[in-house]
């Protein structure tokens, strides 16, 4: 197997709060604790682990774009990291076993792509590691169970079974209701209504059947009935011979299309009330227009030969304004200037005349012309149409009518031959087509009067439609019957499959109920209710949800946490579930990151969980933030410190970051400070906390059990006391301190520095400047150097149960303690 | 420490489906669409329409028998 994934370091460079590059080494210290006032930047730290884990390249707070008030990736990079000319980048490195790999993301771009490494090691968390504590209660209160289930069958690695789940459920949705879908029955009543003309609306065997009798065949032949409509019915194959036998005659539409060919050619018809015959058709038609034609080529021919002089029409023209009535006539001819009187006419009047002769004759030939023109027009049009009518006719005609077949189709190619052929002439089966008519007529007037439309034909394509709508309908119901089978059955191996991945999920959940309710009882004491991870009864259809249920009492059992549970509780359960599921499994890269996760608890849960994190988590990597110093002393108190590295922010500057300090305040930091211009009564304080709690331990103190809201609270005054009583019981006495007017211990117990910097004071160090803070930390200091062996000079010191007096805690010396020579100046 | 579940879903489902098929009074037609379109880890984006459609097809078939032997006409 793989050996885990453990973080080596953690950079941030103009990311979040940090400008200035920033990097956590966790290769000899795996365990980090960060303490911060709010606003500091500790939280950018979280954030950057987030951020260098997630899939989009942002933090879920920060979302993809800048909507809804989110501030979106932009949010990513120091808000002068640009100025700066410093690359937003988030670094890590990585070690499973002795393999080590880094990996760095870009916080700035569009693409920001999640480097090799980090996607390695994401893939091992099945449970998001990073706990922060104001999304805690969310989990527990706020989540519905289908959003309980999604998260929890997610750590259990179960994400694709949801999806199984919840195709399943979709499919079992769409196939029932397929199977309750009736349009298809809906159609083949619709389509009934429409053959039966309306009279059997919905499908009911017997009204089609006796629709089909009584509407159908009746008509036909009253003894033709069916037994049942089917194909094989003796009623009906009888149907289908009439019907054949009918195909082989000609019925009552073939006579009326042959009626009304041998009409389109040629038909007489009386008018009733006149007793006038009209003949029509394309025959007479044709004929009539050859006639005319004929005439009018006559005529034309006629009046062109009065017109032959009209090479002299433009003399015509041009003489008849000269010559008009009321016009001064020319005395002279005007083309030979031959005087009027002596020309053939002789007189103005007989030129006149002759002018108006000739010009009538122009105009009636003109008049012929026209006539020709469209006398040839029509004739061509009746042509076309006599040529497109009679193969009509033609081909209606049978074997009985043979002679006048061979007529038309002589008269046929005769006239195919016109104009430049003779019209052939159409007297000898004119007659023909005339008796033809009136024995069709005849013929249709006996069927009509007989059967009226009804034909066997159309009769057994009526009954074949109704044939073809059973067999639809038959198929419909057939259709729906197999698809309710196959929903009844999808239901059932639904149920089979959604009860085997149920039993997988709860003994998933099992796994994890216990370790959850170990930490839960941890946080809230061995009498806590356990917490049930349960999902939906067997025969609940929805089984995507998960129910976190305690019995809170006798008559309270299964009830939600939400309910029944404190705050703190509430907080424990989540924690509990969370802390759970990622030792469970997330064991591939067993790492942890705790964002202020004890808002929510007071002094001694704070201790409680700390001491939790020391037992149970001793395997995993953690990264805790907080801004609770107690919780933070809590931690450095119980945690190893071969394995943790504890530090603090000090402030945040803008132009460079969150400032970092040691747990241990060095001499160098508060004299930094002072060569800044800065006041250092806050690290003199912790210095001195720090110190005091050191050697306090060291002496093997007894300090008083203190009131319950104050258990833990190892305050200075307090420690200080403790030291000086157990300094008095062993007789030891610290030489004075130059300067200071009592013994130091009571300064310390007095607290006198610790309102430096916010209060005006009446004692010593009242104004609170840099020259206080220094003459105090002096004195301090001569204080603390007598608290070293007085042997090998070492300050460690350790005081079995059986001394009364510390000794130095180096094996090779082991002196017992007393207090090193007072200092050169001493009082 | 616990580990983390011997079985993977990919195995779980793949058990599932086989012996899903192997029950008794189980629709063994519509078992195999189960197992070849829903019962996978990676399913189909439209796992959903590809089984009802596999469904329809196969109430087709069963609606619409295949005549043993076709009628003289």
């Amino acid at each position: 197997m793989t050996d885990p994934y453990f973080l080596q370091s953690l950079g941030l460079s103009g990311f979040r709060a940090y400008l200035q590059p920033k990097t956590f080494d966790f290769s000899k210290k795996r365990c980090l604790a960060i303490f911060a006032p709010n606003g500091s930047g500790k939280s950018s730290v979280i954030d950057a682990l987030e951020f260098m884990f997630s899939k989009d390249g942002t933090l879920e707070r920060l979302g993809q774009r800048a909507i809804n008030n989110q501030a979106g990736p932009v949010a990513l990079a120091h808000n002068q990291a640009e100025e700066a000319k410093i690359a937003a980048t988030v670094t890590i490195g990585v070690v499973s076993g002795k393999d080590a790999t880094n990996g760095s993301r870009a916080a700035t771009g569009a693409q920001r792509p999640i480097p090799a490494v980090a996607a390695t090691v994401n893939a091992c968390f099945a449970v998001p590691p990073i706990i922060r504590g104001h999304a805690l209660r969310t989990f527990v209160e706020s989540h519905t169970p289908e959003q309980r289930y999604t998260d929890v069958a997610n750590w259990l690695q179960l994400g694709p079974l949801v999806e199984v789940q919840k195709n399943i459920r979709s499919l079992r949705t769409q196939v029932k209701a397929a199977a309750e879908d009736k349009t298809a029955l809906q159609r083949v009543d619709t389509q009934l209504a429409k053959e039966t003309a309306q009279a059997v609306k919905t499908w009911d065997a017997a009204a089609v059947l006796s629709h089909a009798n009584t509407s159908v065949l009746a008509p036909l032949d009253p003894s033709l009935v069916l037994a049942v409509l089917a194909a094989d019915d003796l009623a009906y194959l009888e149907l289908e011979s009439r019907a054949k036998a009918e195909e082989n005659k000609i019925g009552l539409a073939g006579l009326r299309q042959t009626r009304n060919a041998a009409a389109a050619l040629r038909a007489e018809t009386t008018d009733t009330e006149s007793g006038e015959t009209f003949v029509s058709g394309a025959i007479p038609t044709f004929d009539a227009a050859v006639a005319v034609l004929s005439a009018a080529e006559t005529k034309e021919k006629e009046e062109r030969g009065k017109a032959a002089s009209t090479v002299f029409q433009a003399l015509w023209k041009a003489a008849e304004p000269l010559f008009a009535e009321g016009v001064a006539a020319p005395d002279i001819c005007p083309v030979c200037a031959t005087p009027v009187a002596d020309t053939t006419a002789g007189s103005v009047e007989t030129i006149r005349e002759h002018i108006a002769k000739h010009l009538e004759e122009l105009a009636d030939y003109a008049a012929a012309k026209k006539a020709l023109d469209e006398a040839k027009t029509a004739a061509t049009k009746a042509h076309t149409q006599l040529i497109a009518a009679l193969p009509g006719l033609v081909g209606h005609l049978g074997d009985g009518e043979a002679a006048l077949k061979a007529d038309l189709i002589a008269y046929q190619a005769g006239i195919a031959g016109w104009p430049q052929t003779a019209v052939p002439d159409s007297a000898d089966f004119v007659s023909a087509i005339a008796k033809l008519l009136a024995t069709l007529d005849q013929v249709i007037a006996d069927i009509e009067s007989k059967q009226g439309d009804h034909t066997y034909i159309k009769a057994k394509a009526e009954i074949d439609r109704l044939l073809e709508l059973q067999t639809e309908r038959n198929l419909a119901l057939r259709t729906l019957d197999e698809l309710g089978k196959l929903s009844n059955a999808l239901t059932a191996q639904a149920t089979i499959i959604s009860a085997e991945i149920r039993k997988k999920v709860q003994a998933l959940l099992d796994k994890l109920q216990t370790p959850m309710n170990d930490i839960y009882k941890l946080i809230q004491g061995a009498g806590a209710t356990p917490i049930r991870l349960e999902l939906p009864a067997e025969d609940d259809t929805n089984q995507q949800r998960l129910n976190l249920l305690i019995d809170f009492a006798k008559n309270r059992t299964g009830v939600q946490p939400g309910g029944y549970l404190s705050d703190s509780q509430i907080h424990s359960v989540a924690l509990a579930l969370r802390m759970a599921a990622i030792q469970q499994f997330n064991v591939g890269a067993p790492i942890i990151a705790l964002d202020d996760i004890v808002t929510s608890y007071d002094a001694d849960h704070r201790r409680t969980i700390a001491g939790l994190i020391a037992t149970m988590f001793g395997n995993c990597q953690i990264l805790i933030t907080t801004h609770d110093e107690r919780f933070f002393n809590y931690l450095k108190d119980q945690l190893e410190a071969k394995a943790w590295h504890f530090t603090r922010i000090i402030g945040l500057d803008p132009a460079y970051g969150p400032r970092f300090a040691d747990h241990k305040v060095s001499d160098e930091m508060i004299e930094a400070r002072w060569a800044a211009g800065q006041l250092a009564a806050n690290e003199m304080r912790q210095a001195e906390e720090e110190w005091l709690l050191g050697i306090c331990r060291d002496f093997g103190v007894s300090v008083r059990i203190r009131p319950l809201e104050r258990a833990y609270s190892y305050e200075r005054s307090e420690l200080a006391s403790a030291l000086a009583g157990l300094l008095k019981d062993a007789k030891l006495v610290p030489a004075l301190v130059p300067g200071v007017n009592n013994r130091f211990l009571d300064s310390l117990v007095k607290g006198e520095i610790e309102n430096f910097g916010s209060h005006f004071q009446d004692g010593p160090y009242g104004d609170g400047s840099i020259g206080d803070e220094k003459a105090r930390w002096e004195e301090f200091k001569i204080f603390r150097s007598q608290f070293a062996c007085k042997k090998c000079g070492r300050t460690k010191f350790q005081r079995p149960f059986t001394l009364k007096k510390p000794v130095c805690a180096h094996n090779g010396c082991e002196a017992q303690f007393e207090f090193a020579a007072a200092p050169a100046g001493m009082a | 420490m616990e580990k983390e579940p011997a079985e993977t879903p990919d195995e779980f489902l793949s058990t599932l489906g086989a012996s899903l098929k192997g029950k008794e009074g189980v629709d063994a037609g519509l078992a195999d669409i189960l197992k070849t379109h829903i019962l996978k880890v990676a399913p189909a984006q439209n796992a959903v329409a590809q089984a009802k459609d596999t469904i329809l097809k196969l109430v087709h078939e069963r609606a619409n028998p295949p005549k043993v032997e076709m009628a003289n006409d």
